[in-house]
């Protein structure tokens, strides 16, 4: 069932069996209140009627009378005291009868009142003896109908309400449900329509209640996916097409060793071909790994480190490449520095980084490796990056000289790769060049642990 | 005369695989690292360049735009690409160019479309000369020192095949599907039996070589 019908049922259920439950109760107590009423008025009026009756009834007079003449005395006060509605009774037989009923079975009145009801009619009963004449009783019996019909109005006139009231509320509930089910539905379309693979499906609603949120939050998400995803279809794209080459040096040389006359010199020439081929798919897909593994931001463990000692061990990592090319490398660098980090993938951004330095920079020319509480600067005066080129340097297989870059073993993942390393730890990665001056490249950290104090929880903050 | 042909091509390793195969059938190629350097060569080779095979993507001075400057000369270019969409195929070929070559190739679709518009152009030699055999390509004429061979047409095909694609190795069932066509249905034995009927009429056919668990390459 619909969650609309069934809150409309629950809501339904529930107003009736409350309005059924208290109305009913209400109006059982109010009957009853107004009967009870009515006897006590009844009997008050029975009171002083009888008082009046026993006042005017002379105890001397009485004393001389036989029971015949006492009687019709009596019968003679009692029609001038007692009113309508009212009977003498004497040994429980009626002698005087100003009612409208016949009085049957009087002896069985013990209560202080009883109620009889007669067709559509209904009459209150009330009994009370005379004190001064034992055996007699006097009766009082009213139509008390009255309250009856009064009472069943009262009911009548409140069903009315209460069913126009329950209509009126139902159809608001209903229009509510409905403005509060519709985005749903429309959440319930987009999703689906994402989840088929339209991945530029969005919900378009502008209000501010929570289902208002929930849109905003869908389609933050869906922005969210669809940028990844566009993200890794550029990265798969680029891949696959820098694969190609390597691909056709491999297959081509392989295919010209096994068919074609070749010389020893070519043969051999063939060979370093494949295998230099070989080992750029190898760099290739190991720096891939690394860009996807920081993908997966869930693998990523930070914990505190010291730059220096990051610093260090890059360096000696790249050591052999630094005596080689006879580089100076000046490090400068505040002991005290911490940043939150994951180990290995901040070691291959500073690989990725000094790399690109080492490359860049002629033989002999030296590198300024500079470490605030702010920022990491990597400063070369090396070939530079064409003004042009400076923005595209971070995107994917982009290489400023494809062919230079190459013969240097580049991939053109390494400062994609960095780019999205810095972002994932919440840093900046800047770089600044001038063609044949040099490159400096400035990694902001955003959040560090210069000072041991209770910056800690902003940083557990920041990354949880 | 060898066809001569010019490489403009970015990438070092391609750019040898294609000249070391290319020089290995007997083309003469000239190479060009790059757009601006394939101009060049363009002047210094002026009017005897029968073909060029242009990449694409390069830095600098594109194969695309490369382009008019072959077509000024009237060399017939193929352009060459790891691109395989169809977008920029469409558009090297409405502006005229032969063909296109996608990275990865194979080597035989290489030599077959560089023959294909050779042909196309009439560029390539009506004779073919192996030792003392000279063989007339207009006249399907074989002789070897002044005397006329017979040879039977299948013969003649083969003769002339492994001839175009000398130094190349090919198995029994490439030379049926190259030489015989695809819808042939004969056995790969039958190869066997022209090849050494060819060495049996053609002193010159001593240069077929049988490349054991492969097939024959004609070696010059």
């Amino acid at each position: 069932m619909k969650l609309k019908s069934k809150l409309i049922l629950i809501f339904l259920a529930g107003s009736l069996a409350s309005v059924l439950l208290g109305g009913g109760m209400l109006v059982y107590g109010m009957q009853e209140f107004h009967i009870r009423t009515a006897a006590h008025n009844y009997k008050k009026q029975m009171d002083s009627l009888e008082y009046i009756f026993s006042e005017s009834v002379l105890d001397k007079e009485l004393g001389h009378m036989g029971e015949l003449a006492l009687e019709a005395y009596l019968k003679f006060q009692f029609r001038r005291c007692f009113g309508e509605g009212y009977a003498l009774l004497k040994e429980e037989k009626p002698v005087v009868n100003l009612t409208d009923f016949e009085i049957l079975d009087s002896a069985s009145l013990n209560q202080d009142y009883a109620l009889q009801h007669l067709g559509s009619q209904t009459i209150l009963l009330l009994k009370q003896d005379l004190k001064e004449f034992p055996g007699y009783d006097v009766i009082c019996v009213q139509d008390i109908s009255f309250y009856y019909k009064q009472m069943r109005e009262q009911v009548k006139a409140f069903g009315k309400t209460f069913a126009v009231i329950l209509i009126l509320t139902c159809a608001g509930v209903y229009l509510l449900l409905e403005t509060v089910l519709k985005p749903l539905e429309k959440l319930t379309k987009a999703a689906m329509e994402l989840g088929s693979g339209n991945l530029s499906a969005r919900v378009e609603i502008n209000r501010k209640d929570e289902t208002g949120k929930l849109a905003g939050a869908f389609n933050t998400m869906a922005d969210r996916v669809e940028k990844q995803v566009d993200e890794l279809h550029l990265l798969l794209g680029a891949l696959t097409h820098e694969i190609k080459t390597p691909m056709t040096s491999i297959i081509g040389y392989s295919d010209t060793l096994l068919r074609v006359k070749l010389s020893p010199q070519q043969q051999k020439k063939a060979l370093q071909n494949i295998n230099h081929a070989g080992k750029r798919l190898e760099r290739l897909s190991s720096k891939m790994l690394t860009l996807l593994g920081a993908y997966e931001t869930g693998e990523i463990s930070l914990k505190s480190w010291k730059v220096k000692d990051l610093v260090q061990e890059m360096l000696s990592e790249l050591e052999p490449v630094l005596k080689e090319k006879q580089i100076r490398v000046e490090v400068e660098c505040s002991p005290d520095t911490e940043i939150m980090a994951d180990r290995e993938l901040m070691l291959s951004l500073l690989l990725n980084l000094m790399g690109n330095a080492i490359k860049a920079s002629g033989p002999g020319s030296p590198i300024r490796i500079c470490c605030t509480g702010e920022a990491l600067t990597i400063e070369d005066e090396g070939c530079g990056i064409p003004a042009h080129a400076l923005p595209h340097v971070k995107e994917a297989f982009f290489m400023a000289d494809k062919s230079r870059s190459r013969s240097e073993g580049g991939s053109g993942l390494g400062l994609a790769l960095c780019d999205r390393i810095a972002a994932l730890h919440g840093m900046d990665l800047e770089l600044k060049s001038q063609e044949q001056k040099g490159t400096i490249a400035v990694l902001h950290f955003l959040f560090t642990k210069h000072l041991q104090s209770d910056e800690d929880s902003v940083e557990d903050g920041a990354y949880n | 005369m060898k066809n001569r042909i010019l490489i403009a091509e970015d990438e070092r390793e391609i750019r040898e695989l294609l000249t070391m195969n290319l020089e290995a059938v007997g083309y003469e190629v000239i190479e060009a690292a790059s757009g601006e350097e394939a101009r060049e060569k363009m002047k210094e080779y002026q009017g005897t360049i029968d073909l060029a095979l242009a990449d694409v993507m390069m830095p600098g001075l594109d194969g695309f735009s490369l382009f008019p400057y072959l077509k000024q000369q009237k060399i017939p270019c193929i352009f060459l690409t790891a691109k395989s969409d169809v977008v920029s195929k469409v558009k090297g070929l409405k502006m005229g160019a032969e063909d296109y070559i996608v990275k990865p190739f194979e080597l035989m679709e290489l030599y077959a479309r560089v023959e294909n518009v050779l042909k196309r152009h009439e560029k390539l030699q009506s004779r073919i000369e192996l030792d003392h055999c000279f063989i007339d390509l207009a006249g399907h004429q074989v002789k070897e020192e002044g005397r006329e061979i017979f040879l039977k047409p299948m013969e003649y095909d083969l003769l002339v095949f492994l001839c175009k694609n000398q130094n190349i190795a090919f198995t029994r069932n490439q030379l049926l599907d190259s030489v015989w066509g695809s819808h042939y249905a004969g056995e790969t034995r039958t190869v066997d039996v022209h090849i050494a009927s060819l060495r049996k009429k053609l002193k010159a056919a001593s240069r077929i070589q049988t490349i054991p668990r492969l097939g024959y390459r004609l070696e010059v």
